[in-house]
């Protein structure tokens, strides 16, 4: 039998939310009682040697049996556990890595998602909504069909603006941009920004963050083997002091404090 | 009752179960979900003289049953090895198996020498088959006379069991035990990953940072077994097969060719119970069958 974190659940609730990105609902015997916002889990397709390795997905959000995913279709791992049936068993470790560290008291944050990025930064809206921090959630997607997440914040009560590519709605352009101008407009003290979409996105967004002196925290991915901080095969380049290591986006992330995150360094 | 104890080189073994080196970290990583009492041997990752920061991301690539590495022996150097890793391994009943990496033959003695008589360690295994370094690494493994040379020095620098862990990148590894055998070693470990390499044929980009990395996991088991098979049938030193071992059936696949004793790897990351649920699955093989203990399984393979 498992132990540890490593357990068994089940699938219990599927939907297609957006063309290509999936919800799903999972139950377990053992549900962890403590969830960091930012959080991942490790999930395997039991049996299967091909493909061989686990795939990491973000709690989304979390219940009192289980939690619940939200991701987009983009390989063999997530192909195949999309087109799993509602009631079928998986395993799954969790939950891994460090999470969104809320901000003190007094402050104000803003959050921004990317595409499916909005998976990891749903469960750090709810908290903040939970401690009265006065929050607005910037969102960014390709078109309008592909906007994640809204009736779920808008039910929290929490502004949400939303920038698309083809300007389909809200501002027609990135979503850094509007970053830059909420940024711009805050005249009480300097707001905390989340962060987690594609690589450019977050690049673009700790620039324009930074620039502010607004203290940022963002929420990489990378190809994982083991996500237990054993294989080594998830590092990034983090600044410290003079130095560039090696840090694993597994244990030491994935949420990371964007100024020592060394962009130009990604693949 | 059956026996399940093995001795490798001289260092006894309660259960043929091992970790590989570099896919259980240095123990405690694992401990939440693997009773380190119920190992036979932990084989910890690689360790170097100096700590070393590794290759450039990206160092992991998947492919058909099987992954690509190039983590290019990221490690904590020996001095802080001995001094924060060791210790949380000492509470528990089982063997330590170091594994060793250089650049230079002294390199290799130094660390042997820095070993030798270290409490809590109760084996070497040289690795002399690392594809992801620019030097050393591999080249002992391919090389005959640099491996006999090699062994035979820390052969001098240290009375632990020594295991060679040997490189199926070479034309016959049967010659390589063979050097080993003669250069005092006393056990081989087989195989280290098979040097690989995978294309993004969008970018034409190569996956790994370096082009090239060491290929593991299932895709492999039977290059290894083959291997574990000749070597066995070659040498008389112990052997400690691996590559590619998920499940029961497949440790024992390699007993039956020719191991004395198995390690896990890749499986590790993938489930991390594999090493209970393969102790647990020899133990019921051996009563279902009634073979007394391993040496009546090792080697058995019929062919033909």
């Amino acid at each position: 039998m498992p132990t540890g974190r490593d357990t068994e659940a089940r699938i219990v609730a599927k939907r297609e939310v957006a063309p290509n990105h999936f919800e799903m609902r999972l139950a377990c015997d053992a549900p962890a009682t403590e969830v960091e916002p930012g959080q991942f889990l490790h999930l395997w397709l039991p049996e299967r040697v091909d493909p061989l390795l686990r795939r990491p997905y973000t709690v989304y959000r979390t219940h009192d049996d289980g939690f619940d995913i939200l991701f987009q279709v983009v390989g063999r791992g997530s192909g195949l556990l999309a087109q799993c049936d509602v009631g079928a068993t998986v395993r799954v470790a969790w939950p891994l890595g460090g999470g969104f560290a809320l901000p003190p008291d007094g402050s104000t944050a803003i959050v921004v998602g990317g595409g499916v990025g909005m998976a990891s930064l749903y469960l750090l809206i709810e908290r903040l909504a939970r401690a009265h921090v006065p929050t607005q959630v910037l969102l960014g997607a390709r078109s309008r069909d592909y906007v994640l997440c809204r009736s779920e914040i808008e039910a929290l009560g929490v502004p949400l603006h939303i920038a698309t590519d083809d300007g389909s709605e809200g501002h027609h352009g990135f979503v850094t941009e509007l970053a830059a101008t909420v940024l711009d407009e805050t005249e009480t003290n300097t707001p905390h920004v989340y962060a987690c979409g594609p690589t450019p996105m977050m690049q673009a967004l700790t620039k324009v963050a930074t620039e502010r002196d607004a203290p940022t925290q963002v929420a990489l991915e990378n190809r994982m083997g083991c996500g237990l901080g054993v294989c080594l095969g998830c590092v990034v380049p983090i600044r410290a002091d003079e130095d560039v290591s090696y840090k694993r986006v597994c244990v030491e992330g994935p949420v990371f404090d964007a100024r020592v995150v060394i962009w130009e360094y990604r693949v | 009752m059956t026996d399940l104890s093995v001795n490798i080189g001289g260092m006894s073994l309660k259960n043929p179960v091992m970790t590989a080196s570099g896919t259980f970290g240095y123990g405690s990583e694992y401990a939440e979900f693997v009773d380190l009492n119920r190992l036979g041997a932990v084989g910890l990752k690689s360790i170097t003289v100096e700590p070393r920061e590794g290759n450039a991301p990206p160092r992991i690539a998947e492919t058909e049953a099987g992954m690509l590495n190039s983590i290019g022996l990221q490690n904590v150097g020996i001095d802080a090895f001995i001094s924060d890793k060791l210790p949380y391994l000492k509470q528990f009943d089982t063997r330590t198996l170091v594994n060793l990496s250089g650049r230079t033959v002294a390199d290799y003695v130094e660390l042997c020498g820095r070993l030798d008589g270290t409490e809590g360690v109760h084996g070497l295994e040289l690795n002399v088959s690392c594809p992801n370094v620019d030097s050393g690494g591999m080249e002992f493994g391919v090389d005959a006379s640099m491996l006999g040379a090699l062994v035979e020095a820390c052969r001098g620098a240290t009375t632990l069991p020594l295991i060679v862990k040997l490189s199926p990148n070479v034309t016959s590894v049967v010659d390589m035990a063979r050097v080993c055998e003669s250069a005092g070693a006393d056990g081989i470990s087989l195989i280290n990953t098979l040097l690989g390499m995978a294309i993004n044929v969008e970018t034409r980009r190569a996956e790994l940072s370096r082009g090239m990395g060491g290929l593991s996991g299932p895709a492999l088991k039977p290059v290894a077994v083959r291997m574990v098979w000749q070597v066995y049938n070659a040498v008389s030193l112990p052997i400690i097969g691996m590559g590619g071992i998920s499940t029961t059936e497949d440790a024992l696949e390699f007993i039956i060719a020719g191991a004395s004793a198995i390690a896990v790897g890749t499986a590790n990351f993938v489930n991390p119970r594999t090493t209970m649920e393969v102790v647990d699955g020899l133990e019921s093989y051996f009563r279902r069958h009634e073979i007394p203990n391993l040496a009546a399984l090792r080697g058995t393979c019929i062919v033909g």
